[in-house]
């Protein structure tokens, strides 16, 4: 587990020093420099991360074994597409002004969990006659077909679409840290005031790093896909 | 039908399965002693699937069951496709399903699961354990999953056309292995299967039910295909002669810059007479599809000669090429693939026409196309049809039709009966036979049933990795082929177990000296030396085997040493 | 799946039918693609009496929409053609090619794209005319239509009727006319369309933040964001229902297609 997240960690780093160098060249010939556009950008990404990674790992659990079961799942999935995490966002800002935390989690992890339980359904879906079939003709039924097959065939899909779920979450985190007020004060945050104010060099850095926060989470769900699915590891 | 036994590990009485609408099974009753290998033969859609789906007690949903199952003991359904848990290696499934089935602890169950693996002559069985299933290939992934239903030591084995995919030397060597591991250990064992050949033929199955519209019918004696009117072998100049063809393709430049290539046909050749006929006999990786294609330049050559006539192909302008277009056509293994899903059969065989006869006037045209229907027995309605609406039978018709049409003198056929089964095949081919007869048609068949390749043809190569092996008259491969691997297709093509143990080696890594070697029952240290050379053994019969020369200079008799 | 003993292909009634009207039937299928249709139709119509009638919080809200859809339909449309003449010019210059303009789409369609409009609507400034965030638009939407495109051109390149044109003596110029193209207009129609709920959804993310549309043009994302930022949730729900409607129907529609259409990946 530990080299699979190396090896991915390891090959995600030229487009990390990619972006980093893009926005520092940006920064320093537009904006406030390239060290402190850069060090502020840096120093953001932390809250992000803490709103992004739970939506995300929450999101595509739950999902996943929602969309396995099927029932409730089905109808969460079929509604996914309905429920980007920005449009959620602006509905829950003015309606509900009470615990933002709670409910901007909500509004990145739902659309997560619809993609995942969308793509679980697809793959057990897609499983029910091959290898639920040749499961069940071995003996294996009820709980133990779930638990430990059909669920890990449906985390796997669904890791499988983590990538695309990644960036939807960033892009969505950060109107939910601009729409959300004081409780956030990441890099979306950052992102959005220094576009508001036609500061290149920072809005440009603050992209910067959320995109390499994208880049480093894909990376991150690509190993744990490959430790899910081995059949992932080698791509 | 049924057997008398009262412990029958399944009896089945009266067994029907019905939707809304339809009878799908009607009225079955039979029954499985132990030990006993029960065949069920049937062509595709004649519901084997649905009826051992309906023995495992898995029959899909709305498919209603009537009638009595009776099954004693532990029942175990190995499905079409013997799929395995993708996520999880072979040890970890063993292990839970002898834990969960049989209350095994995981060394025993693990120890017996390596046993398993080790009566399909599965090489260091223990430490293929620890591998994933994508990792295996696709023999040793059937190897895996029936030696995980065999390890539970189920009562009823329900195999559903096990590895049908398979190369058939692999394949019946696989079933040969199972059946002689179900009647020593006792477990009856149901094996579906396509309808030909007969396997009770052969000693793999005991009895055989045939099912054919919902009904089991008794098997009727099958007549044995009448042997094709010996012909005068064809004399005359080649018309077709390939010259040391190689055709490889580019596989990049390794990590020190070398350009890495996959070679598929390396360095064969071929003559042919008018009105010959050619069987290409081969496997998966063999080369004789690509060969086939390369011939048609379909396939780019890297290397050797092509030549119709005296032209030169690889070198010819396209004028040239377009005649010689007219008199080499081709049949491809999926008809309708090779038909435009989005033109009518008509617009298409038009365009064949228009392309390569460009002479004929329009009216004459029509009645062309319908003509050339009519002789591959089909409605000249087919011609307003689209792809689509074809069945495999009429596809395979309708290609053959389209080869026909600009009057070919030599029909290249790629597997051309692969997607047919059972009288549909067999009409087919007696078709194809026929029509050649008839014009007198060059042939160059290939295809990897030896009994097909044998019937068709009057002359047969054998290829291995991209080179002959052995080359003679198809009635002297029949009677008493010399190299190891002609035999193997051979008794593979009546499902009599081959003699090759193991799986072929990678066209990317191939072993030093004989391709077969490691496969070879009769390999010695000298195999490994040398690639064998091609050598006349006896008049018209040349092999590339270093133990088929030793053979033939100790004198001994055509057929040699048994496998 | 296999077919249950005893059917036959030809108790369909619709076995005659041409290869497009099989096309259309396979989509009208997929409910939700049928549903994205129907829902997609009454939408247009009621853009089109909202801006004949106008007036009151409906009004409003489809006149929003009428800005949405139409710079949505513009930029997706222009996404679309970039991103099939990017898979198209990858799969003919050959391998090498293919594998340096196939690499940085692949990346591209990782990394949240859609940030780019609200931040060239920062740049551009208040004054930003409609055409260059069109443009943005249609790059953003561009990488992920341009990797179906060449998986796409790929499968149909592999088929076996295109051997069979070639052995029936038709020149290059002739199988890539009557065979190739024909052929990848369905498949090729799949992967454009998603390029439209991408260019919405990038649309009204920036015209949220108030970074999208220009100012004096009022989109859907406009109107929810300024309604969130008041805590009006009255004027919130028109909008916000026609766009999660919209994006619902147009995802409904491009999945549809995909199983209808695609040669590759329409059975995963």
């Amino acid at each position: 587990m530990l080299s699979l997240v190396l090896r991915r960690v390891l090959a995600a780093v030229p487009a990390l020093l990619g972006l980093a160098l893009a926005a520092a060249v940006v920064a320093a010939l537009a904006g406030p420099g390239w060290a402190p556009a850069l060090g502020a950008a840096l120093a953001a990404l932390p809250a992000t991360l803490a709103l992004v990674l739970p939506a995300l790992a929450l999101g595509t659990g739950f999902g996943a074994l929602l969309g396995v079961m099927g029932g409730v799942g089905a109808v969460l999935g079929g509604v996914g597409p309905a429920m980007p995490g920005f449009l959620l966002a602006a509905v829950f800002a003015a309606s509900l002004a009470k615990a933002p935390v709670l409910l901007g989690l909500a509004a990145l992890a739902l659309p997560a969990a619809a993609q995942a339980a969308t793509l679980a359904d697809r793959a057990r879906a897609g499983a029910e006659d091959t290898v639920l079939l040749a499961a069940r003709g071995r003996g294996m039924d009820g709980s133990a077909l779930l638990w430990r097959l059909a669920l890990p065939l449906g985390l796997s899909a669904a890791m499988g679409g983590l990538r695309s779920a990644v960036a939807g979450t960033v892009a969505a985190a950060v109107v939910v840290e601009s729409l959300f007020g004081s409780g956030f004060s990441g890099a979306g945050r950052l992102f959005v005031e220094a576009a508001r104010a036609g500061d290149t060099g920072m809005a440009v850095a603050a992209l910067a790093g959320l995109c390499g926060l994208a880049v480093l989470l894909g990376a991150l769900g690509g190993a744990l896909h490959g430790w899910i699915d081995p059949r992932a590891r080698m791509a | 039908m049924s057997g008398s036994g009262e412990r029958a590990p399944l009896r089945v009485e009266g067994l029907s399965l019905l939707t809304s609408r339809d009878i799908l099974l009607d009225r079955l009753s039979f029954a499985v002693e132990p030990g006993e290998v029960l065949a069920l033969s049937g062509g595709a859609g004649a519901g084997k699937t649905l009826l051992l789906r309906a023995l495992a007690g898995l029959a899909p949903k709305g498919v209603t069951v009537l009638g009595d199952i009776r099954i004693q003991g532990r029942r175990i359904l190995v499905t079409q496709d013997g799929a395995l848990d993708p996520l999880r290696p072979l040890g970890a499934q063993f292990t839970d399903l002898l834990a969960h089935q049989s209350g095994l602890d995981e060394r025993t169950a693990l120890r017996r699961a390596a046993e398993a693996l080790e009566r399909f002559q599965v090489p260091a069985a223990a430490r293929r354990l620890a591998l994933h299933p994508h990792e295996l290939g696709e023999a040793m992934r059937w190897r895996a999953a029936l030696a995980l239903a065999m390890a539970a030591q189920p009562a009823l084995l329900l195999a559903d056309a096990p590895a049908a995919a398979l190369d058939p030397t692999q394949r019946v060597r696989l079933l040969n292995d199972l059946a002689a591991w179900t009647r020593e250990a006792g477990t009856a064992l149901l094996l579906a299967g396509r309808p030909q050949p007969d396997p009770v033929h052969s000693g793999l199955a005991d009895r055989r039910l045939i099912l054919a519209q919902g009904r089991l019918e008794a098997p009727e004696e099958e007549p044995t295909p009448a042997p094709s009117p010996v012909e005068p072998a064809p004399s005359g100049p080649p018309i077709l002669s390939v010259r040391d063809l190689r055709v490889a393709f580019p596989l990049g430049r390794s990590w020190r810059g070398e350009e890495r290539w996959l070679t598929v046909v390396d360095g064969l050749s071929i003559a042919l007479a008018e009105g010959e006929t050619l069987a290409l006999l081969g496997e998966t990786g063999s080369g004789k599809s690509v060969l086939a294609r390369a011939i048609l330049r379909l396939v780019p050559p890297v290397g050797g000669q092509v030549s119709w006539l005296g032209t030169d192909l690889a070198a010819a302008p396209p004028e040239a090429m377009r005649r010689a277009r007219r008199d080499l056509q081709i049949l491809f293994p999926d008809p309708l693939a090779a038909f435009d899903p989005l033109m009518t059969i008509g617009a298409q065989l038009a365009e064949t026409l228009e392309s390569l006869r460009p002479t004929r006037s329009a009216a004459d045209q029509a009645a062309w196309l319908a003509e050339a229907l009519e002789e591959v027995g089909l409605p000249s309605a087919v011609l307003d049809l689209y792809p689509g609406s074809l069945r495999p039978a009429e596809a395979a018709r309708a290609g053959l039709a389209r080869a026909l049409l600009p009057e070919p003198r030599l029909l290249v056929c790629d597997e051309p009966a692969a997607m047919l089964d059972g009288a549909e095949r067999g009409d087919f081919l007696a078709l194809l036979r026929a029509i050649r007869r008839r014009r007198r048609l060059a042939l160059l068949y290939a295809t990897q049933d030896a009994a097909e390749g044998l019937g068709v043809a009057r002359r047969a190569l054998v290829l291995l990795l991209g080179r002959i092996v052995e080359a003679a008259d198809s009635a002297v491969l029949a009677a008493g082929a010399r190299h190891p691997y002609s035999r193997a297709l051979i008794a593979a093509a009546r499902l009599a177990r081959p003699a090759l143990h193991g799986d072929p080696p990678s066209p990317l890594r191939p072993p030093t000296g004989c391709a077969l070697r490691l496969r070879c029952p009769l390999a010695h240290d000298g195999c490994a030396q040398v690639p064998p050379s091609l050598d006349t053994v006896a008049p018209g019969h040349r092999v590339a085997c270093h133990v088929a020369h030793d053979d033939a200079q100790d004198g001994a008799q055509v057929g040699g040493r048994a496998p | 799946m296999h077919e249950p003993a005893g059917t036959d292909s030809r108790t369909d009634p619709h076995w005659r039918d041409g290869p497009w009207q099989k096309a259309g039937q396979r989509l009208t299928a997929h409910r939700p693609a049928a549903a994205g249709l129907t829902v997609l139709a009454a939408l247009m119509l009621a853009v089109a009496a909202g801006l004949v009638t106008g007036g009151g919080p409906v009004g409003a809200a489809l006149a929003a929409g009428h800005q949405s859809l139409t710079f949505a339909l513009l930029a997706g449309l222009g996404g679309a053609a970039l991103g099939l003449l990017w898979g198209g010019a990858a799969v003919a210059l050959g391998e090498r090619a293919e594998r340096a303009m196939m690499a940085p789409a692949i990346a591209l369609t990782g990394l949240p794209l859609a940030l780019v409009l609200p931040l060239a609507g920062g740049l551009l400034g208040p004054g930003r005319g409609l055409a260059p965030m069109a443009v943005v638009t249609a790059l953003i939407a561009a990488p992920a239509v341009a990797v179906v495109a060449r998986d796409e051109l790929r499968a149909l390149l592999r088929r076996e009727f295109l051997s069979a044109a070639q052995a029936a003596g038709l020149t290059g110029g002739r199988r890539l006319r009557r065979h190739t193209l024909p052929n990848v207009i369905l498949p090729l129609a799949a992967a454009a369309w998603t390029a439209l709920p991408r260019a919405l959804m990038a649309e009204s993310l920036a015209s949220l933040l108030g970074l999208g549309l220009p100012e004096g043009v009022t989109g859907w994302g406009t109107a929810i964001g300024a309604a969130a930022r008041t805590g009006d949730a009255m004027a919130l729900a028109g909008p916000a229902l026609l766009l999660a409607l919209t994006l619902w129907a147009l995802h409904g529609v491009g999945d549809g297609m995909r199983l209808a259409f695609s040669t590759t990946g329409g059975r995963r």
